[in-house]
């Protein structure tokens, strides 16, 4: 496991304001693996992305000076083409839209799950190279996933999937051991861009374990209560 | 006090009014009696001066052809001074002036008489007067009269003025006095006119009809905030006692704090910061955003799609979601908030429906419906429903229906489709209908 870390550690630069918001970003993104330089101020962060790339920018809508939105135009002017994710407190549709046509690639809004960023970072950083070196059969433990005869085998045993479930089967086999949270699952699986009070990604996570774990008589899915789902393979 | 009271009445619109048309009439009144008193003053004059004049030439003429002078006329009195020796004579004295016409009068006395001076060729003064004590008498009646009519007139408008007035007045003071209780937070209190149909009665008509709105939607507000309170109290009061009874635990017992409870509460939290959003998300259709981002949808896709991902929750419910689908339709929307609708209909409908009960999802065209078995609700509700927040009183205790169907309401609203409430089969259960407007 620390073998995969290291392989998959990245260089971040974050912009955030908040004396208390700031540091625990960091502390996170910094446990989970990864370099943070964290600025408090918009300038400073442009300075920052230009001497050196970075892997993902996360960037902070509203901070003094120059705000986030123009620190990633002066950016992008400027050819730097570091995935960035927005982080906001304004969540409305059009703020959305702003930060997308500016060249976000991700929006976040305040307040969010620290396992929901994280992710999001991570699915940032392997974007550009995921249509390039994507393996066709994937393997954790005994579970083999052929993403092209689109079958499922655990322990040489064939285990039959919806298509849903064997999306969300990919991700999970994909994450690497880190949270998947409902959030993310329901915009991956079932694109919908907002979270209703369903029970839609707990039923379809249950309907998975009835048929990848029950019949093997073991978990692979640990539930994290308030959080998601992380995939712990045997 | 009086002058006090004399302010305030000239602050009235319609007493001001009246009082500045008296004093626009006074003057041009005014003027025109002026006017008429010195044409008609001119014109006398004028004829005394012409019979003078006639007088004077017969006078002249009898000179030149040695003839005896004309009688004067009626009040008329001719003298004329010749080397010395006077014929005729005047009644009174006329002072030594150059030719001309001139008035006579005694001490500031009217003008009694009119005169004219004229020297003769042959050096011989004539005086010719004549009485004009009547035509003065006349231009007195006259400029009587003129001012007799102007102040009747002025009188008489002043009184009608301030009767009309005093009468608009009492009309406009109900439409202020009942602004004024409004104003105060009466928000029933509603205006009654007296007096015709005019422009204050569509006045007042119109303000009775916006304090109407005011006050069903401060009423609105009022109940929404006592149910936002409701729903963001209850799960902020048992985060508060997860975090108490965990912290007790940690100081007094030193018993870690679990994982789970931990898990617990961030599940409260985002309970509340969903009610937030959906709060959000729900002023900010009812403002009309989200339009910019419609597109054509084919709305059989969505029901299937949706259809297939609440399918797993119905049956983990012990219910059964049925999803129909007939002819293909294209309506307009935005995919994420058609989805919001589907989902938030087919969860209410797993939500309140028992276990066994069958859900029904059917597109039929541009019509979809969404059905359960569970208790439905009562016709009288069914417009409250979906207020934001709103509970049955059944329901109070469980979850309610939050804000998933006022959200509906408002996606409907901003797609142009109609929402409709219905009971199901049989009288059981709720049918919700909604029918989206031609895409072309």
């Amino acid at each position: 496991m620390p073998q995969e870390r290291l392989e998959t550690c990245m260089r971040l630069l974050l912009l955030e304001d908040d004396p208390k918001l700031g540091p625990w970003i960091e502390r996170g993104l910094c446990e989970a693996g990864h370099v943070v330089d964290w600025c408090q101020d918009g300038k400073e962060a442009v300075a920052a992305a230009m001497a050196q790339d970075y892997d993902v920018l996360v960037l902070d809508r509203m901070v003094p000076g120059l705000d986030g939105l123009a620190v990633l135009k002066a950016l992008r002017q400027a050819k730097v083409e570091a995935p960035a994710i927005f982080l906001t407190a304004l969540g409305e549709v059009e703020d959305r839209v702003e930060a997308l046509r500016a060249g976000g690639d991700d929006y976040l809004v305040k307040p969010f799950a620290f396992s929901e960023l994280l992710a999001r970072i991570e699915v940032l950083a392997r974007r550009p190279t995921a249509t390039a070196e994507l393996p066709l059969v994937l393997t954790a433990g005994d579970i083999t996933l052929d993403l092209q005869k689109r079958t499922c085998r655990r322990q040489g045993r064939d285990v039959d999937l919806n298509p849903k479930e064997f999306l969300l089967m990919e991700i999970f086999m994909r994450s690497n051991g880190r949270v998947q949270t409902r959030t993310m699952l329901l915009e991956r699986v079932w694109d919908m861009n907002f979270d209703p009070t369903t029970s839609v990604v707990e039923t379809h996570v249950s309907r998975l374990r009835s048929k990848i774990e029950k019949p093997f008589g073991d978990t692979v899915l640990r539930t994290i209560r308030g959080a998601g789902y992380v995939f712990e393979p045997r | 006090m009086f002058l006090s009271r004399v302010r305030r009445l000239t602050r009235r619109s319609a007493i001001r009014l009246t009082l500045r048309l008296l004093l626009v009439f006074a003057a041009v009144a005014t003027l025109a009696s002026a006017g008429t008193y010195w044409l008609v003053e001119r014109e006398i004059t004028r004829l005394a001066d012409a019979r003078l004049e006639a007088l004077r030439d017969e006078v002249l003429g009898a000179m030149e052809t040695e003839t005896p002078f004309p009688e004067p006329g009626f009040g008329q009195n001719v003298l004329i001074v010749e080397n010395g020796t006077a014929r005729g004579q005047l009644p009174f004295a006329v002072p030594d002036r150059p030719d001309g016409v001139y008035y006579h009068d005694e001490e500031g006395e009217r003008p009694e008489f009119r005169y004219l001076i004229h020297t003769a060729p042959n050096g011989a003064r004539i005086i010719i007067a004549e009485n004009v004590e009547r035509q003065d008498e006349l231009l007195e009646i006259l400029s009587g009269g003129l001012q007799l009519a102007l102040i009747g007139a002025l009188v008489a408008g002043a009184v009608a003025g301030m009767l009309f007035s005093r009468r608009e007045q009492k009309r406009l003071d109900v439409i202020g006095d009942g602004l004024a209780e409004v104003a105060k937070g009466h928000l029933s209190r509603r205006i009654v006119l007296p007096g015709p149909a005019d422009d204050l009665a569509l006045l007042s008509e119109r303000i009775n009809a916006t304090t109407d709105r005011l006050e069903r939607s401060v009423e609105l507000m009022r109940t929404q905030s006592s149910n936002i309170a409701h729903d963001l109290r209850t799960p902020l009061a048992r985060l508060r006692a997860t975090i108490e009874t965990s912290l007790i635990a940690l100081t007094e017992e030193a018993r870690p704090v679990d994982a789970e409870v931990l898990g617990e509460a961030l599940e409260q939290i985002d309970r509340i910061i969903g009610t937030f959003n959906a709060l959000l998300k729900l002023s900010r259709l009812e403002s009309g955003a989200g339009r910019e981002g419609f597109a054509l949808l084919d709305l059989k896709t969505l029901a299937a799609d949706l259809g297939a991902a609440f399918e797993p929750v119905a049956e983990a419910a012990g219910q059964t979601l049925a999803v129909t689908i007939g002819d293909p339709a294209k309506v307009r929307g935005d995919r994420d908030l058609l989805v919001q609708l589907i989902g938030n209909l087919v969860q209410n409908a797993v939500r309140h429906g028992a276990r066994g009960q069958r859900v029904t999802l059917s597109v039929q065209g541009r019509v979809l419906t969404v059905g359960d078995q569970g208790p439905g609700i009562p016709l009288a509700e069914r417009s409250k429903v979906l207020q934001p927040l709103y509970q049955l009183e059944s329901a109070r205790q469980g979850e309610g229906f939050g804000l998933g169907l006022s959200i509906v309401s408002a996606i409907c609203d901003l797609c142009g489709a109609s929402l409709s409430l219905s009971d199901g089969e049989g009288g059981r259960g709720l049918v919700v209908t909604v029918r989206f407007p031609q895409s072309a």
